[in-house]
């Protein structure tokens, strides 16, 4: 009779124990926001005009990127690296430049030579100065002369 | 000796009925079933994607307790990462702040944005099933230099009981 009373009151304790023994559930959700890699090329100067003597003509442009970049510029009328603007009249008439693109005094490639890094998530301004490499003279036939500066980015 | 001799024969079949007389043992067996005490979780969403346009990502779950219990409900950010706020962290470190908000219309939560992404509270046994959502959404909106990148965090539900 005493083993079956003892017996009993460990089932007992045991059943208690069971019923007040704290318990936890869980779950949990993954959370992920993905940004996609974007940039921007803004502000960009609607023209240039460049000086009939040698000074400069100044444009700029900026790119906003939010992931590391590479930059590089071309234009339109190139030969073997050289610049030109040519007469919209006559092709023939052309006027060699210097072209310059910079950030903050560090070149960006006209044409040749490797792209520029940069790291990004800031607004990079960039400085275009367009100059002829001889100034216009008397000689020189009249008209309107152009070129284009195409600016790419690679993200 | 013959009144003794009958005497004796009386008494013996008085005895020999006694011995032979019908007997009763009974035992029992109890019976019992216990329902533990639990707590479930189903249809638990298995993400939930915030967009980058500043609107709401969300996400739902379902739990039935048959007891009790206590909800705890936060987000890893503000509990592990220390900073108590909600936020998404990126492998380079960088964190963009939530918004968290509980929809819990049975436990009175209806879209209510929650202080530091977590709330913590006690519910009597319910009967039935509940259902909610989570809705997380940036606290600011991302910016053109706001790192490209994959950004996390998780949402955790405990229920205690």
């Amino acid at each position: 009779m005493k083993t079956l009373t003892k017996i009993t009151l460990v089932a007992i304790a045991a059943l208690s124990s069971a019923l007040t023994q704290a318990a936890t559930t869980s779950a949990s959700i993954p959370v992920s926001l993905t940004i996609t890699e974007k940039c921007t090329i803004s502000d960009v100067s609607t023209n240039i005009a460049i000086p009939n003597d040698t000074t400069s003509g100044t444009g700029a442009f900026k790119v906003t990127c939010n992931t590391p970049y590479s930059i590089r510029t071309s234009t339109t009328n190139t030969s073997d690296a050289a610049t030109f603007v040519k007469s919209i009249t006559n092709s023939s008439h052309k006027l060699n430049t210097n072209i310059t693109v910079d950030l903050n005094g560090t070149a960006v490639p006209v044409n040749v030579g490797a792209a520029l890094s940069q790291p990004g998530l800031t607004v990079d301004t960039y400085n275009v100065n367009a100059a002829l490499v001889a100034a216009v003279v008397s000689t020189t036939p009249a008209g309107s002369y152009n070129d284009t500066l195409n600016i790419s980015v690679d993200y | 000796m013959k009144i003794f001799i009958k005497s004796a024969a009386i008494l013996a079949a008085l005895l020999g009925s006694g011995l032979t007389q019908a007997a009763n043992t009974t035992a029992s067996i109890p019976m019992g079933l216990e329902v533990p005490k639990s707590c479930s979780f189903t249809d638990v969403s298995t993400g939930i994607v915030i967009p980058e346009n500043g609107s709401e990502g969300v996400g739902s779950f379902t739990f039935q307790c048959n007891v009790a219990f206590t909800s705890e409900f936060q987000s890893e950010s503000s509990a592990v990462w220390g900073s108590g706020k909600s936020s998404v962290l990126s492998i380079s470190g960088k964190k963009l702040e939530t918004v968290i908000k509980l929809n819990l219309p049975q436990f009175g939560y209806s879209n209510s944005p929650l202080p530091h992404g977590w709330v913590w509270a006690n519910w009597g046994y319910r009967a039935q099933a509940q259902t909610g959502s989570i809705a997380i959404s940036l606290k600011e909106p991302i910016t053109a230099t706001t790192p490209a990148g994959i950004y996390i965090d998780t949402y955790k539900l405990d229920l205690y009981y």
